[in-house]
């Protein structure tokens, strides 16, 4: 009777206090340097439990990846579990130590300590030493070489293109340089249109204005050519500012003024000069055109 | 219209722009150092157009107009911009006159014949649009009653081209109806020193009427005979149609800029400033420069650049430098 009373307060004592169990295991006791092992943790407990530092406690063993710690209450009992990948780069025996778990009322439980062994490779020194193998090629890809392909036929159509557009302009260039610059010099070019434009007769036969207009047309190319002035689009005030700066003697530049004046009156206000004045200004164009030319050749002489 | 008759109307203009002088010559006594706005000022009045003058406060803007009224004996109003300004306040409205129990007309300061809308920016769209078309229509509708406007009839209108926060710029189609418009800068050192010293002894002389209202009319009627050849009007048109098709006189890279070339009044207007400017230098035609003399003032805002054009810097004033060095002088 009084054993099965102690029997049944010890069993009784058994459910009332705290219930841990923690249970540590290996895959292997035994693996090659740098061999990776695989460790679970089990714990269970109707409390809680704190779990150690378990990477600094089995060092120089380094933890090279962990699970989360997984907890299951199942019966008011909770059930821990953590699996560690386990490694060494070093030979010999280590033992893991105990690991203790710290329970909320304050006790402290420990895993049973381990063995492990970390063995060297083997070397086969029965077979002849190879060389070190070099990389490997790596096979060839078009998808990988598409940017370069496509880039460098791109670049081969810009360069072609600049070169088109390049002898394209060359040529445009060379025809305007050829319509500019024609062979004749400008002097002989003007007194050849004052010639023809002499015989014309426009005067005579009453179109004194198209004589005007053209003979300001012969001079103000003459100026263009000879002066590099953009008389074209000039005014007569601007034709003789402009004048005035390549230092021509001012009894000419005044003749240029009076032939352009009166040119202009002609053009645009109806002026009529009578036979001995568009024979005088004829003359005076004669005049300006030698006059300029001659100018001019000093000028480069000196 | 053959050369003698240009010389009778050459004759002619001797006669009736000796006035110019006159006219110059008091308004000079005032204005110091603003020639050009002062020419500018007689084209557009002589012209029959408006001027939209564009400077800095302080250049003498009002003072310029005050002075011409003055000198012409004309009637000058003023009307200060402002945001809060209202149509009627410019052209006037109907008041209810209770010992007689009728509306009566009570017009506002647009009626005279020399108008100064200061900072016309300032004031909303509405009474912006009252009063250019007044100008453009030169009469004016209060209640059932239609005024027209006194002759002559000019609106100088001002701009500040800095502080533009707040401002109602005017739309194209509403600038288009100045005739010109002037850009005024400063006045030159000498020019200023003369004006501050005139200011420090408090001697400004005093200005009179040198100049009757029919004069300018009669001016205006002379200036209509100012014989301006084919030449010269394909001259004006080609300019104005370069600022349209640049791309026509080899001007292609102009066709990004340009948002919008000039109006038909551009052409008109260019050709009527011409005119006028030929009336001024004593002549009974038109020859290029004078084209070339009133065309910055007349195309200046009669032609849009696109926002390529303010990226790259240029303005309107670039882009007709470049139409009048490519456009070929008859």
């Amino acid at each position: 009777m009084n054993s099965f009373l102690y029997t049944s307060i010890l069993f009784l004592s058994t459910l009332t206090f705290a219930q841990t169990k923690v249970d540590i295991s290996l895959d292997t006791n035994r693996a090659l340097v740098g061999d990776v092992i695989q460790m679970d943790i089990n714990v269970n407990s109707n409390v809680q439990v704190i779990w150690p530092d378990i990477e600094v406690l089995i060092a120089p063993i380094e933890v090279q990846s962990f699970s989360e710690i997984d907890s299951v209450l199942k019966s008011n009992l909770n059930r821990y579990h953590q699996n560690l990948s386990i490694q060494l780069f070093d030979t010999g025996d280590f033992v893991l130590p105990q690991l203790p778990f710290v329970s909320s009322e304050g006790d402290t439980f420990y895993t049973d300590s381990l063995n492990i062994s970390f063995v060297p490779v083997l070397l086969d020194t029965t077979n002849v030493v190879f060389d070190i193998k070099g990389p490997e090629d790596v096979p060839f890809n078009f998808s990988e070489a598409k940017p370069i392909v496509y880039g460098s036929f791109i670049i081969l159509v810009l360069i072609l293109l600049i070169y088109y557009l390049i002898q394209k302009i060359k040529i445009k260039k060379g025809v305007i340089e050829e319509e500019i610059a024609p062979s004749i010099p400008c002097e002989i070019e003007a007194l050849e249109a004052l010639k023809n434009l002499e015989s014309q007769g426009l005067c005579e036969m009453g179109e004194i204005k198209n004589h005007y207009v053209q003979l300001t047309e012969i001079l103000r190319c003459y100026f263009d050519r000879q002066f590099e002035l953009e008389t074209i689009e000039s005014t007569t005030d601007e034709i003789v500012e402009r004048l005035r700066t390549k230092k021509i003697e001012i009894s000419l530049l005044t003749d240029i003024t009076r032939l352009l004046e009166e040119a202009d009156l002609v053009k645009f206000a109806k002026s009529n000069p009578d036979n001995f004045t568009n024979k005088r200004f004829m003359e005076s164009s004669y005049r300006i055109v030698e006059c300029c030319h001659n100018m001019n050749e000093e000028v480069l002489d000196v | 219209m053959d050369s003698l008759e240009i010389k009778e109307i050459n004759e002619k203009i001797k006669q009736e722009s000796a006035f110019v002088d006159l006219l110059s010559l008091e308004m000079n006594k005032v204005i110091i150092g603003q020639k050009y706005m002062i020419e500018r000022l007689l084209i557009a009045l002589l012209g029959n157009g408006h001027i939209l003058l564009e400077g800095v406060p302080g250049l003498a803007k009002t003072l310029a107009i005050n002075t011409l009224s003055k000198a012409i004996s004309g009637k000058f109003s003023r009307i200060q911009f402002t945001p809060d300004l209202l149509p009627s306040d410019v052209i006037g409205t109907t008041v209810y006159n209770m010992p007689k129990n009728e509306f009566s007309i009570k017009k506002g300061p647009i009626f005279g014949n020399f108008i100064l809308a200061d900072e016309i920016n300032r004031a909303p769209a509405k009474v912006q649009s009252a009063l250019l078309e007044a100008m453009q229509e030169r009469q004016v509708t209060i209640g059932d009653e239609t005024f027209a406007m006194d002759e002559p009839f000019l609106v100088l209108a001002t701009q500040n081209p800095v502080e533009q926060e707040g401002t109602y710029p005017l739309p194209e189609a509403q600038v288009d109806r100045f005739m010109l418009k002037t850009v005024i800068d400063y006045p030159k050192q000498e020019d200023e020193r003369i004006i501050m010293r005139n200011s420090l002894t408090d001697s400004h002389q005093a200005v009179n009427a040198v100049v009757s209202l029919e004069e300018i009319m009669n001016a205006r009627s002379v200036i209509k005979t100012v014989y301006m050849d084919e030449k010269i009007e394909n001259y004006i048109l080609d300019i104005i149609f370069a600022t349209r098709y640049p791309e026509r006189f080899g001007l292609d890279h102009l066709s990004a800029l340009i948002s919008f070339g000039s109006s038909p009044r551009g052409s008109i207007n260019l050709a009527t400033a011409a005119k006028v400017y030929a009336f001024i230098k004593r002549r009974g035609y038109v020859v290029p420069e004078d084209v070339r003399a009133v065309c910055h003032d007349v195309l200046r805002h009669r032609i849009g650049i696109t926002y390529e054009a303010e990226a790259e810097d240029v303005s309107s004033e670039d882009i007709i430098n470049q139409i009048l060095n490519k456009v070929e002088v008859p």
